[in-house]
């Protein structure tokens, strides 16, 4: 498969913080890679990146086979990007913002970007001073989307929107990419959102990608056990595998990876107990993924 | 107390607990120790520049050899010349100036300007011998209408063939001891005439019959001798005479000046300001202690010392940093929903504001009264300037605050106040174009409107007290209304139409966007963007242009309707004063506005742009052409600066050459022009390529310009010779030659560096 994304060993240091510490990523073309980490993870460091809008201090990151801090014209014509915070030219109107931008794109889809100023309700003929940050992230996504990238970056792209524009963006976003040829990489803090349309999810943590996996290999591969002994669990109670372990007298909670049968069954004949095995939804994932960092 | 109140109180912990942790927040942010940094070096800066006392020039004539006298004479002109301002109305002596000398003098005065016989306004003889024949012939120079004479006194016929020959306005005579009453009866029939400066002309002391022209505006005298009652009966005809300038020493007033003559003067009907001159005289105090022995007419030195009206400017300026500092910090705070939430946040925030104005106006305070200025002039100086900031600031706040707290009435009502400091302060810088005005300010700043400084010392700290918390309230209604941020963004102009833009910038705004300009700046976006794709660089060059904020051909129509506004205000002064000088100022004063408008317009351009340009990067250009794009469109900014200074050459030489350079000039102008447009652009690659924070910028930028003045100061200091061996090295024959490679080679090392720099340009950082 085609690897689209490549990032291999990327450092990035902003006086004495060491933002990204030999981060390595590789997203194959179709994919649509939710980038999760707590604040401050380094996850627009990242993006910014890979586009080439900052230089890595060691690594190599390329973008279409290309070395992103040298990309080419043709490359930057098949990429679209929405930043965090959308900023725009306030004294033009939304509509001349699009044909501003499409100036740019020799392959711009007027009919498409229209359409979806149509169905996100932006205003034509309004300035773009002062539009809502809601609406200035809308306007940005048709940006990004106007040209129909092969490549779409998004740094937080929803975090503004209400919920309707964020289904509606969700839509637009598969739209784009229900052809397996579009990839997306998309940073954001809304699970159920990167639960809905994600295929990939890449977790960020101390400035090294700690997770890359399907979405639903990750689901499957995670779970909680709830624990029910005879009696009290010592208080070094430990189970193989567990991400974390909370102990409550006879009670136990444990969030394991690579679960098996006979895991179950050594637990539930060494300790007399009932165990019950839950799933976990990618929030829960995400915590207790972030607790083992701890 | 109340009940609430004591309830409130119980809440809150003691002030200065308070205090001391606000204290400690400002303490511990930067912006508070770059402020101070600038604000001692603007401090040393001002205090190094003013300190420049008179040297016992009368002391170190006594007893000095014949030549030594000379040497100090020569020292002690110079230095009035450029120690002190002399108010009292110019004579009217328009350029272009030839000059009438011997030929290695007149080649050094006319230095290698090629004046034409038909452009010369004002002709200055050094020595009547050399006065060319064709001088005499009646249309050879017909702009001619200013003569001074500074050689050996003109001989008669000279003047009446002068008078004869040109319609003059003007005529200065510095050695006229031989004119006889019967000159005077010919220099009676020059109509025209509206100036007549004479010097030690005895014959004023004849108690004959004189005639004067009757249109004399301004008479000026060098008079050591009493004079005679009938001079000022004679005087008194001259229904136009506005101006009467006498230079009489301090010793010798008494004798000169009687009562008789003071009664005689103080009922002239025209009532014409009398200027009282003496060299000698460090700062005109015994001309004002003339004052009180008149009853209608103002007396004013002849000159005033310029350190009094340069300190009252700085002190006015350096105000801004404290009280600026201050209100910026109160302003942000006031919108943290701490304030609003933790009890007693409000009080400590608004003491420290008040503590930086307390402290930069006793710091302006004090360097007005060290510089002689009286108690009173300086408080009121020092009030009405924090007040003028505060009201400033307070304006550029949220406009929908503004509205709601209702800010802008009261400023209308504290405006006298402020016109007080704002026409004191920035005074100085109206002395070029009407020096008059700045005999008015030095009498104010002497402290001889004791009631109108008083009145404005105590009125304005109150006033400020007012406005302080409604700025506060301001915030707050802001804050309801979802404004998140101050905005400190006046150069901001997209962001005029906002809810959260400054009252001013809405306005005008609101004016902006039914006037032509506005108008065809739509025509202009319009335009490019429905091209459809950009292709070539041209093409992407005009879309490019729709992202820059200000077009150059807005400020075009700027620069023009200022232009036309100046030009406005200068015809009214000329119309009151009639004695300065139109014409070089008019054309010089546009050029060089011109030239730092548009030397700024990239680099604020660029500036503003930078937020947008992490997006724009990532549009389909590669690096470089990127970089070319952005090349092109900063030289397309700067391409109305040669076009509107061809204008203006075009338009002097309509006007018959009143600028006029050399040659010399011309060529050091034009260097001085490129060089200021390499330097700007290489400036506004900086800002932008080095990203960091703006605050850091500013403040290098501002420490950069104090540290080269200080710098240059004190090297001119130490080094006396140094402006006559710069202008030793200017004048040299190879001194071109070295400029332009000097500058070639700077613009080489900059395309290289700018290449070099902006290859590895990280644009996420502008985000």
């Amino acid at each position: 498969m085609t690897t689209i994304i490549e990032a291999n060993a990327v450092r990035k240091r902003f006086g004495r913080n060491e933002v990204l510490r030999g981060t390595t990523l590789a997203i194959p073309r179709g994919a649509i890679v939710g980038l999760v980490g707590t604040n401050g993870a380094g996850k627009s460091t990242l993006i910014k990146c890979l586009l080439g809008l900052l230089r890595p201090d060691s690594g190599t990151v390329q973008l279409f086979g290309e070395d992103s801090w040298t990309l080419s014209a043709e490359s930057k014509g098949r990429l679209g990007y929405v930043p965090q915070i959308v900023q725009l030219y306030p004294w033009m109107k939304v509509d001349q913002v699009v044909r501003y931008v499409a100036a740019f794109y020799p392959h711009w889809d007027g009919a498409w970007s229209n359409e979806l100023l149509d169905r996100w309700e932006l205003p034509r003929d309004h300035r773009v001073g002062p539009l809502s940050p809601g609406q200035m992230q809308k306007l940005g996504l048709v940006l990004a989307l106007g040209h129909r990238p092969d490549l779409l970056i998004l740094d937080e792209p929803v975090a503004a929107l209400d919920p309707v524009a964020r289904r509606e963006f969700l839509r637009a976003m598969m739209e784009v990419t229900n052809d397996a040829q579009h990839t997306v990489l998309f940073s954001t803090h809304i699970t159920s959102d990167l639960e809905r349309v994600a295929s990939h999810v890449a977790l960020l943590r101390d400035g090294q990608i700690a997770l890359f996996e399907e979405l639903d290999a990750v689901k499957d591969r995670v779970k909680r056990l709830r624990i029910r002994a005879a009696e009290n669990l010592p208080a070094n109670f430990h189970v193989r595998g567990a991400l974390r372990v909370t102990v409550d007298g006879a009670n136990a909670l444990a969030a394991v990876t690579d679960l098996d049968d006979r895991m179950v069954d050594e637990l539930s004949k060494t300790w007399h107990a009932e165990v019950s095995v839950e799933d976990l939804n990618l929030e829960d994932i995400f915590l207790e993924l972030h607790h083992v960092a701890r | 107390m109340s009940r609430g109140e004591s309830a409130g109180s119980m809440m809150r912990t003691p002030l200065w607990r308070r205090l001391r942790a606000v204290m400690l927040a400002y303490r511990t942010r930067p912006l508070t120790w770059v402020a101070l940094v600038v604000y001692l070096l603007a401090i040393a800066g001002v205090v190094h520049n003013l300190h420049d006392p008179r040297p016992p020039f009368e002391a170190m004539l006594e007893g000095a050899t014949p030549e030594a006298r000379l040497s100090v004479e020569a020292e002690r002109v110079t230095w009035e010349s450029q120690r002190r301002l002399s108010v009292a109305p110019r004579e009217r002596t328009p350029s272009p100036r030839l000059y009438f000398a011997p030929p290695q003098v007149a080649q050094s005065f006319n230095r290698d300007k090629k004046i034409l016989p038909k452009d010369v306004r004002t002709v200055s003889i050094l020595d009547q011998e050399y006065i060319p024949d064709d001088f005499w012939q009646p249309g050879r120079y017909p702009r001619v209408e200013a003569v001074i004479n500074f050689g050996p006194p003109l001989q008669p016929e000279i003047i009446q063939k002068l008078l004869e020959t040109y319609p003059l306005k003007s005529l200065i005579l510095h050695r006229n001891d031989v004119m006889t009453i019967d000159d005077f009866r010919q220099l009676a029939q020059a109509e025209s005439l509206e100036e007549l400066s004479l010097a030690d002309a005895k014959v004023l002391s004849d108690p004959a019959e004189m005639e004067w022209p009757r249109s004399l505006r301004s008479l000026t005298l060098s008079v050591y001798h009493p004079l005679p009652l009938a001079r000022l009966q004679e005087w008194r005809q001259l229904p136009q005479l506005k101006s009467l300038i006498l230079d009489i020493p301090a010793d010798l007033r008494s004798k000169v000046l009687t009562s008789e003559i003071i009664a005689e003067l103080d009922q002239f009907p025209q009532r014409p300001t009398l200027f009282l001159g003496d060299t000698r005289e460090a700062d005109g105090e015994s001309a004002l202690a003339m004052q009180p022995l008149f009853q209608k007419l103002a007396v004013r030195p002849r000159r005033v010392p310029k350190v009094r009206l340069t300190a009252a400017m700085y002190a006015y300026l350096l105000l801004l940093i404290p009280t600026a500092f201050g209100i910026y910090q109160l302003a942000t705070q006031s919108l943290q929903p701490l304030m609003i939430l933790a009890p007693g946040t409000r009080r400590p925030h608004q003491a420290f504001a008040a503590a930086c104005w307390i402290a930069g106006s006793l710091v302006a305070v004090l360097l007005l009264m060290i510089c002689g200025v009286q108690w009173s002039a300086a408080l009121a100086l020092a009030a009405s300037g924090v007040l003028s900031y505060i009201v400033l600031q307070g304006l550029m706040q949220h406009s929908r605050g503004i509205e709601q707290v209702g800010f802008a009435h009261p400023v209308i009502v504290v405006l006298p106040l402020m016109l007080i400091g704002i026409v004191f302060g920035l005074g100085a810088a109206l002395l070029h174009f009407y020096p008059p005005i700045g005999g008015e300010i030095d009498w104010f700043l002497r402290g001889r409107y004791p009631f109108a400084a008083v009145s404005v010392a105590l009125a304005g700290p109150v006033a400020a007290a007012i406005l302080l918390r409604k700025i506060v309230r301001i915030q707050r209604a802001a804050q309801e209304v979802g404004v998140g941020q101050v905005p400190m963004s006046a150069l901001d102009w997209g962001g005029w139409n906002t809810a959260a833009a400054p009252i001013v910038a809405r306005k005008f705004d609101t004016a902006l966007r039914v006037n032509p300009v506005m108008r065809a700046r739509e025509r202009r976006i319009e335009a490019a963007l429905n091209h459809g794709p950009a292709l070539t660089r041209s093409q992407r060059v005009r879309v490019w242009m729709c992202g820059v904020h200000a077009h150059p051909l807005d400020i075009t129509f700027m620069v023009t309707l200022i232009g036309l506004l100046q030009f406005v205000v200068f015809q009214g002064l000329r119309n009151n004063a009639g004695e300065f000088r139109l014409e070089r100022t008019a054309l010089i004063t546009p050029a060089i506005q011109i030239l730092m408008m548009f030397l700024m317009l990239p680099l604020m351009s660029l500036w503003i742009r930078r937020r947008w340009m992490p997006q724009e990067s990532l549009y389909p250009l590669s690096r470089s052409d990127w970089r070319r794009d952005w090349y092109a469109v900063q030289a397309y900014m700067l391409v109305p600066i040669p076009v509107m200074l061809t204008v203006l050459a075009m338009l002097d030489w309509w006007l018959g050459g009143v600028i006029n350079p050399s040659r010399l000039e011309m060529f050091w102008g034009g260097l001085a022009i490129v060089a200021a447009i390499i330097a700007t652009w290489a400036l506004s690659l900086i800002v932008v390529t080095l990203r960091t924070s703006s605050l850091l910028i500013m403040g290098t930028v501002v420490v950069a310009i104090f540290l080269t003045v200080i710098t240059l100061g004190m090297l001119s200091r130490a080094w006396p010779g140094l402006d006559d061996a710069a202008e030793a090295a200017f004048k040299s024959p190879s001194a071109p030659l070295v400029a332009v490679i000097l500058v070639a080679a700077l613009l080489a090392a900059l395309f290289f560096w700018a290449r070099q720099r902006w290859s590895r340009w990280e644009v996420g950082r502008l985000s």
